[in-house]
């Protein structure tokens, strides 16, 4: 190891001598005469360009004296931030706004909104979150950035969403890419990315304290405070608590699944003249998380212990990252993370990761051109003290991983056409190289107009669990399993990690469609259509070993269409409706993730109508078909809420969930070992202050 | 091998990154180079400039039928701020007074039109906003602005344009981006021979074009 940790320096080292550069360079200084003439022309020629205007950020300037607006900086030379609307990938975007309007109150449930995306609950404490298939509680197809860290389970695949927090209002955007995107955000980015960004320590000054009271979510307590550290740097502490009670099961009996979370974080953001800076964390503890399982036991067919449990669950992380303006030209950015997790489930298994995983990216602005170039090192410890039925073997592993992408965005035509293309290229320890290409073309022929298509390929690695995993299904007697009398011979029938297991990859084909219509309609269509080869596969039946399927290609497609529609400024109206179908050649060979998990048809409709200056009624519906391998019923959820934002200050909430039926199933889950768990019906009310 | 593989695999990614660190762009490139403005957060800014604008501005009572006449904005030709316009003013009563926004097309000259039948066209679109309290105008066509400046020259009506020669051709005040930021110009003279009074706390931040220079 110690070869590697010196590597580890000298990369640390260079990166460092990276970010200096362009401080040094004598391009900082570019002359902003010339800029602004160009501006101006900029501003002249292309005075619009048709996105419709989210209400909060007119209300940000609204009742700015003259003198703060002018300290407003309206143009942006980073390339990244990129206007949603001329973006050429199915891209949604869910800011703080629409998380009021949508009445969740933590992260993984305000996902719902996201078309396309399936949310389905398993219980209190977990979800199983997918897009375009193969949705299970280890999704392991999306990957998911929370503020520029990973929350990819690197053990199992997927990621385990109670984990994934944060105070909502502190919450700046979640950019959900539905599709690949693993050009720019590597291995596991195969049927989508969720990107959670909070806001900047700037931007959320003062108190905030949130309490509320409610049925299923029986308690939500939560407050941060953010003040001035120095003159151009801010800070933040929060804390949030939310308690949450059981679902009931199939009989309308309530489940032992009641659970809590607590978590506490910290972020600092500064600028100096030539860079802005972030330093942040948090830690999430949960010490009760009800789960029951039926645990085999070796001593008689199909014998089993009925266990319920609390697990444990830690998680903590801590990240910097700093960008420097090169000028006018663009920009390089550095970023460090180190995130530890620590799980123990209800069969006794231990896990415990530490990653650390450094990121540099430089982004240059060339001409029609602009550059993004990235370089990446991460270093894993896997860390599992397996149990009697499930275990890892070997128990301790480190891994190394090792990335560089680029991508040119390149414009044609003032600006009509543009294409990007770019790859990603990555060794790592489990499959070794792995190249990811993406190119993309998109056309306006108006201002309100994009056609966009693509054609990309990601690889989803195997997790560790497909090569190290010891699981037990169950013990039965040899005669009895055969049909015959029974022997008393008991064995187990096990599923078992391969260790020359390969990487999954995927080619993707999409085409979508943007339209402004009017002022007040918006519309988005996306399409795809996706090949699947080498999928990691858990053949039904006893002592099996996890392969990749060798049985032929598997075939996705579906869509999405998405109409944001204000026909008033009282009144929001968004209506999405997705569709998903698969096809693969042999019948019977999955035993988890299949391509089947996940609604055929998922719509949903949701209407914010301001009654009153600050009274807000939303009435929101969502309805998903039934999810084929998930286990979840067809079910039409209906959401209603009142939001009232009394004095500027004070905002009281009340919103009843599920208002449709007592209970419904969303999702099951093969790994729970245990019977489904039914989401019931919910009220809660909230009164958040800011001072 | 496996170790040989990480070692190459490291040396390649120190070579990428001593490349890509050692990369300065050529000046060439910076000259073309385009900056992007962030339109959504413009329209915003822009918005909240007029209402600025408003708030410290004074018509005289013969500016307005009587007490409860709203103050009228027009947006001359195309629009670039849509509803973000009318966004900010919902709600507001700068003065005492609600706040209308209304937008006027110019005409597009038709191909049996004859240029006097098209000024003419033209004239009667602009005419047509005469008793507004702003005028926004976010062309760049000089004669359009010098017959709006024409229009409400010695009047009761605030005159909007874009950019630095908006008030070359008589219009009051011009919204400009320097260094990034939003800020305006004025026409002090064309303010000071109309009838409306702007507020000194409004003039002084105007931005001098002459620091450009």
């Amino acid at each position: 190891m110690s070869s590697h940790q010196r590597k580890l320096a000298g990369i640390c080292a260079l990166l460092i001598l990276g970010m200096c550069w362009p401080v040094l360079s004598e391009e900082a200084a570019a002359s902003t005469d010339a800029t602004s003439e160009l501006l101006e022309g900029v501003l002249e020629n292309e005075p619009a360009d048709q996105v419709a205007l989210e209400s909060e950020d007119v209300d940000t300037f609204a009742d700015l004296d003259i003198t703060a607006l002018m300290d407003i900086e309206v143009v942006s030379v980073s390339g990244s931030k990129d206007n949603w609307f001329t973006t050429p990938a199915a891209l949604t975007v869910i800011t703080a706004r629409d998380l009021e309007r949508g009445g969740f109150q933590v992260l993984p449930e305000a996902l719902r909104m996201v078309p396309g995306l399936n949310v389905g609950r398993l219980n209190a404490s977990q979800w199983a979150v997918g897009v375009r298939g193969f949705n299970s509680l280890f999704a392991n197809k999306l990957q998911v950035s929370v503020d520029g860290r990973s929350a990819y389970n690197l053990l199992f695949g997927g990621v385990i969403w109670n984990e994934v927090d944060m105070i909502l209002p502190d919450v700046e955007q979640i950019e959900v890419v539905r599709g690949p995107g693993a050009t720019l955000w590597g291995t596991n980015a195969v049927n989508g990315v969720i990107n959670i960004r909070s806001k900047n320590a700037k931007d959320t000054q003062g108190w905030l304290v949130t309490g509320g009271l409610g049925t299923e979510l029986r308690t939500i307590a939560q407050a941060r405070y953010g003040g001035q550290l120095g003159t151009d740097s801010y800070f933040r502490v929060w804390t949030k608590y939310i308690n949450h009670d059981g679902g009931v099961g199939a009989a309308g009996l309530d489940r032992p699944d009641d659970a809590d979370f607590f978590r506490t974080g910290f972020r600092v953001d500064g600028t100096t003249s030539e860079s802005e800076w972030t330093v942040q964390g948090d830690v999430f503890n949960s010490n009760r998380q009800g789960n029951a399982a039926f645990i085999p036991q070796n001593t008689g067919h199909l014998d089993t212990q009925f266990v319920v449990d609390d697990t444990d669950a830690f998680a903590g992380n801590l990240l910097g990252r700093i960008r420097a303006d090169d000028g006018d030209n663009g920009w390089i950015e550095l970023q460090s993370y180190f995130d530890t997790r620590r799980l123990t489930v209800v069969n006794g298994l231990e896990m415990q990761t530490y990653t650390l995983n450094n990121e540099l990216r430089r982004q240059i602005d060339a001409g029609r051109h602009s550059l993004l170039i990235g370089l990446g090192y991460r270093f894993d410890v896997l860390d599992t003290d397996g149990s009697a039925t499930l275990s890892f073997a070997p128990e301790y592993r480190e891994l190394h991983q090792f990335r560089g992408f680029i991508q040119d965005t390149i414009s044609f035509e003032d600006e009509r056409w543009s294409l990007l293309l770019g790859s990603k290229f990555e060794y790592n320890d489990f499959t070794g190289v792995e190249v990811q290409p993406n190119a993309r073309l998109s056309f306006a022929p108006d201002d309100s107009t994009l056609l966009w298509t693509s054609v990309s390929r990601a690889v989803r690695t195997p997790s560790s669990s497909a090569k190290d995993l010891n699981l037990i299904l169950a013990y039965v007697d040899t005669g009895l399993a055969g049909g015959g009398p029974a022997s008393g011979i008991i064995v187990p029938t096990t599923i078992n990690g391969n260790p020359n297991i390969d990487s999954e990859d995927m080619l993707a084909f999409e085409i979508g469609y943007r339209k402004q219509v009017t002022e007040s309609l918006l519309l988005d269509v996306a399409t795809f259509y996706n090949q699947y080869n080498n999928l990691v596969v858990t053949p039904n039946g006893g002592l099996a070993l996890v392969q990749n399927n060798e049985s032929g290609t598997i075939h996705t497609w579906g869509g999405e269409v998405v109409a944001n529609w204000s026909p008033s400024s009282v009144l929001d109206i968004v209506a999405s409706y997705s569709f998903f179908e698969y096809q693969f050649p042999r019948e019977g060979s999955f035993a988890s993730s299949p391509p089947s998990n996940h609604p055929e048809h998922m719509a949903q409709l949701r209407v914010a109508y301001e009654m009153t200056k600050g009274m807000t009624a939303n009435l929101n519906t969502y309805a998903v078909s039934e999810s084929g391998g998930l286990g979840g019923e067809g079910y039409v959820r209906m959401d209603l809420g009142f939001v009232w934002d009394i004095d500027n200050q004070t905002k009281l909430s009340i919103w009843a969930q599920n208002l449709l039926d007592n209970a419904h199933l969303e999702a099951t889950d093969a790994f729970l070992l245990d019977g489904p768990t039914q989401i019931e019906r919910g009220v809660t009310v909230t009164l958040t202050k800011e001072f | 091998m496996h170790k040989r593989r990480i070692r190459q695999f490291a040396t390649t990614f120190i070579a990428c990154l001593c490349l890509l660190c050692c990369w300065p762009p050529s000046s060439s490139c910076a000259a073309q180079e385009k900056p992007k403005v962030n339109e959504t957060l413009l329209k915003g800014v822009k918005s909240a400039f007029l209402s600025n604008f408003v708030k410290y501005t004074t018509w005289p009572k013969e500016a307005f039928e009587n007490e409860k006449s709203p103050i009228i904005i027009t947006v001359i030709g195309k629009d670039p701020l849509g509803n973000a316009l009318d966004r900010t003013f919902k709600d507001k009563k700068p003065h005492g007074r609600k706040v209308e926004v209304q937008r006027v097309e110019l005409p597009v000259r038709q191909k049996d039109m004859t240029k006097k039948e098209y000024e003419a066209a033209v004239q009667k679109a602009i005419e047509s906003t005469q008793s507004s309290h702003l005028i926004y105008y976010t062309g760049d066509q000089r004669d359009i602005r010098r017959k709006i400046s024409d229009m409400s020259r010695d009047g009761t009506t605030i005159t909007v344009g874009e950019s630095k020669s908006a008030t070359a051709d008589g219009l009051m005040l011009g919204l400009v981006i320097v260094e990034k930021k939003l800020r305006f110009i004025a026409d002090f003279d064309a303010i000071k021979a109309s009838q409306i009074k702007v507020s000194s706390r409004l003039l002084e931040v105007a931005h001098d074009p002459e620091e450009d220079e």
